[in-house]
């Protein structure tokens, strides 16, 4: 009897720690949790700013907001993801959609390309089309003296 | 009496600068010198009548004319002196105007200084400049005038805006007008604001100069380097001014936009950086044109696209295409804007193809080897353009093409152009590190690597003394790496050069340095750019790469630690009104180090009628800013909210443009080559050969 007793004791024990445990888990939301999840969306009044640096009313409330999915258990990928189907592609810093994305980065990547072949092609072109180097080129000063002693001459 | 006297000398200025247009190019395709000569007075004449232009707007400023719309919409009673002057930029018209009046003083000194010696392409060059002008004058006088009044209407009691009274129309009640009137933007409330428009506005216009000289040089078919020669001051110059901007307006939004970072990648940011990057280019590349006679069609197409990229960056900013913190002007005048932007780029380019088709642009030399440094400072001018496009597309380009195709708006903010432009920065700083130890003409790889060792192995030994020294993060290494190797090479260079004159010529060291300045200052002060470009590229890695940000809410006479080492104590909350009307919350703060007091800080909140300012406080040294702004406050419950930054070297973009700045200044510094006497010779030979084919002075006009 005492032996179950003291199991019983030990098993509330147990359950009461668990109790005060979970508590313990739940999660506490720092203004840096908040701030976390905000640098990552854009004020959806003033375009070009970053949520976390805007003031307007739109943005606090949109903080609480997050304040309250963060609370929720969700993860900051998913409240991204949340107020991207809210509010649309305009509240990231760059788009979730696919054809949004590619439209971002395909066609600097394509001119960036475009723009190393034109340089290939003017080193190949005015490498082979253009007259023979002269082996050194001569120093600023040696031009400038050339310029004066051509000019002394051509004005006698 | 000062609207009319501003409104007559705006419309005058407009007046001179077409009549400049038509006798410059009638008096050049008809030799008639009489003409030219008149054009280039009246291209002169502008800037004294936009002078007196500006002086009237200034005057009705200073003295409170608030019948001026434009006067009433930036000033009230409360304004100080200070900023009364400074509002002249504060709106678009005043800074439309202000433009303009910068922009003739550009072509009033360059038609000055540059008359007797590029006498052949200056008619055109006038031309040029004055087209510029007077598109800009027009705007100013037709759509965006600043010499507008109030007027009301008796019969309707309606307000109206216009210059000269309209019919029956009365003056508003001088005392009603002061009370409404509205006040200059409070983002436009601080020092830095002084400066960062006017210097910007400096580099912008400065750009027509080179501009104007190759359209010339393309429309006169003087396809030397004349005019490169003429205007390599002139695009330096408006580089330094557009440098100056730059680093001034990151000054600006560090001190008053509340974020804690200098740059932003905001679109009308980014309309700025985009001429400098064409510019920088471009005065890289003419290099290679003056010393080797290539690139010819290059040079001309950058110089096009600078000046491209800086009509398309007023554009920006103007017309309100792109919303930001800096449309702060929007109005009617974004179409007539591209479609200037649109003629002027496709004449040029009309031109420069219709050129080069004829063959008259072809190159004197031959690219010889990869590793030589026409092939490297082609590299360079490809960098330099891979980052205007992807700049120019994540700001422009996507989200324009987004709304018009998908009707879907988009922003590509920080990560896009973290991602687009890194890699691009840290090519250009290796470029920035190889290219001066390669050689014109021929270059071995063997010569160039051994020319690197010395500098490679400094930047080893740092990086490696870096790492020790701080966290580890391999992409930061990587990238302070890159910076200091370009900046090791220019000092290498620069003390190799000085070591040479001390053994040789047995100089003390700082008589060395001093006269390898002034022998080859373009070299020289071009190395310093550089070196104040890498210490640029340190404060950006440091307060990138290592920034700490928190957010901490506390009580009055708390202390919170921050970091290992700082902590920060609540000390108080004070709220008062200021002379000039805004309520002042602000927070005194004390910076602890190690337990030990370092510093007291104020961070505020300033409230204006129309909107909030949030003014960081910040603990400032060079190793790194504690930097805090306040965000909060419950004053009757004692606690404060507050966003808590340290910026760790940030210090150091400023002072590395302070460097750039200096070395720019000593490259453009004037050099005597040709002495005074021998160029008056040549002058005078040039119009006597000239006048061979012309009619005599006198003869017309």
């Amino acid at each position: 009897m005492r032996r179950a007793s003291l199991w019983l004791v030990l098993g509330l024990l147990l359950c009461g720690a668990s109790v005060v445990g979970a508590q313990s888990t739940a999660p506490t939301i720092t203004l840096d949790d908040v701030h976390r999840v905000a640098e990552r969306l854009y004020c959806p009044v003033c375009e070009n700013i970053p949520l976390d640096d805007c003031g307007t009313a739109t943005c606090m409330q949109w903080k609480g907001e997050i304040e309250l999915l963060l609370r929720e258990g969700k993860s900051d990928d998913e409240i991204v993801d949340l107020f991207v189907a809210q509010y649309g592609e305009h509240v990231v810093g760059i788009p979730h959609n696919p054809t949004l994305r590619a439209l971002s980065f395909v066609p600097p990547l394509l001119l960036v390309l475009g723009l190393i072949g034109l340089g290939v092609l003017m080193f190949l072109r005015f490498g082979r089309g253009a007259p023979a180097a002269s082996a050194t080129a001569a120093s600023t000063q040696d031009e400038a003296d050339a310029f004066r002693a051509r000019l002394e001459q051509d004005l006698g | 009496m000062l609207a009319e006297i501003g409104y007559l000398a705006l419309a005058l200025s407009f007046a001179a600068s077409l009549y400049a247009i038509v006798a410059s190019v009638w008096g050049e395709r008809t030799h008639h010198e009489d003409w030219v000569n008149s054009g280039r007075n009246a291209a002169m004449l502008t800037f004294a009548l936009l002078t007196l232009a500006i002086g009237a707007l200034w005057v009705a400023l200073i003295t409170e004319q608030y019948q001026l719309s434009y006067v009433w919409s930036v000033s009230d009673p409360q304004t100080p002196l200070f900023y009364r002057v400074t509002a002249l930029w504060g709106a678009q018209r005043g800074s439309l105007l202000f433009w303009c009046w910068l922009m003739s003083g550009f072509a009033f000194g360059a038609t000055l200084l540059n008359w007797r010696s590029d006498r052949r392409l200056m008619p055109y060059a006038v031309a040029y400049m004055m087209a510029v002008l007077a598109f800009f004058v027009g705007i100013t006088l037709f759509i965006e005038n600043p010499f507008a009044r109030w007027w009301i209407d008796p019969a309707s009691g309606q307000e109206l805006q216009s210059v000269f009274a309209p019919a029956g129309a009365l003056a508003p009640n001088p005392t009603r007008l002061a009370q409404t009137a509205q006040g200059l933007n409070p983002l436009l409330r601080h020092f830095g604001m002084i400066i960062h428009p006017p210097m910007l506005y400096l580099g912008f216009v400065g750009f027509v100069v080179p501009f104007a000289f190759a359209m010339s040089a393309l429309a006169s078919g003087d396809l030397t380097t004349n005019w490169i020669k003429a205007t390599r001051r002139w695009a330096l110059v408006a580089w330094l001014f557009l440098s100056l901007g730059l680093i001034l307006g990151g000054r600006w939004a560090y001190d008053v936009l509340g974020w804690g970072g200098y740059w932003g990648w905001d679109p009308v940011e980014n309309a700025a950086f985009l001429p400098w990057l064409v510019g920088t280019a471009f005065i890289h590349s003419v290099m290679i044109q003056e010393k080797r006679g290539m690139l010819k069609v290059w040079n001309m197409a950058l110089v096009i696209l600078t000046f491209s990229a800086v009509i398309f960056g007023t554009f920006a900013t103007r017309s309100g295409v792109i919303q930001s913190v800096h449309s702060f002007a929007r109005s009617s005048i974004g179409l007539p804007m591209l479609l200037f932007w649109a003629g002027m780029t496709g004449v040029s380019v009309w031109l420069l193809v219709w050129r080069w088709q004829r063959g008259e642009l072809r190159d004197e030399h031959a690219f010889v080897s990869i590793f030589s440094r026409e092939s490297l400072f082609v590299l360079n001018n490809v960098v330099f353009l891979a980052l205007t496009a992807v700049i120019f597309w994540g700001s422009f380009g996507a989200p324009i093409l987004s709304e018009l195709v998908f009707n879907t708006s988009i922003t590509l903010g920080v990560d896009y152009f973290m991602q687009v432009t890194v890699p691009l920065f840290a090519l250009m700083y290796l470029l920035m590190g190889v290219a001066p130890l390669s050689a014109w003409s021929a270059t071995s790889l063997v010569r160039l690597g051994g020319a690197l060792l010395v500098p490679l192995g400094l930047t080893l030994v740092t990086v490696l003394l870096i790492a020790l020294t701080s966290p580890f993060d391999a992409g930061a290494m990587l990238a302070y790496g890159l910076v200091f190797l370009a900046g090791y090479v220019a000092l290498y260079e620069t003390l190799r050069g000085a070591y040479a004159r001390v053994r040789g010529r047995g100089e003390a060291w700082h008589v060395a340095i001093a006269r390898l300045f002034g022998r080859n200052q373009r070299r020289y002060g071009g190395y310093m750019v550089h070196l104040g470009i890498t210490v640029i590229g340190i404060g950006v890695i440091g307060s990138t790469a290592f920034q700490y940000e928190t957010r901490r809410t506390l009580d009055i006479g708390e202390t919170q630690a921050i970091t290992a080492d700082y902590s920060l104590r609540f000390d108080g909350f004070q709220r008062g009104l200021s002379a000039d009307g805004r309520v002042v919350n602000v927070a005194s703060l004390t910076v602890l180090r190690n337990d030990g007091q370092v510093a007291q800080i104020q961070p505020r909140i300033d409230e204006y009628p129309t909107m909030p300012m949030t003014i960081a406080g910040a603990h400032s040294t060079l190793e790194k800013d504690f930097y805090v702004l306040l965000t909060g406050y419950d004053e009757a419950q004692g606690y404060g909210v507050f966003k808590i930054y340290i910026n760790p070297l940030v210090n150091l973009v400023w002072w590395g443009g302070l460097v750039l700045i200096l070395g720019t200044l000593l490259a453009v510094y004037p050099k005597e080559i040709v002495p005074q006497d021998l160029r008056e010779r040549s002058y005078r030979q040039q119009v006597a050969i000239d006048s061979k084919g012309r009619k005599p002075a006198g003869a017309s006009a």
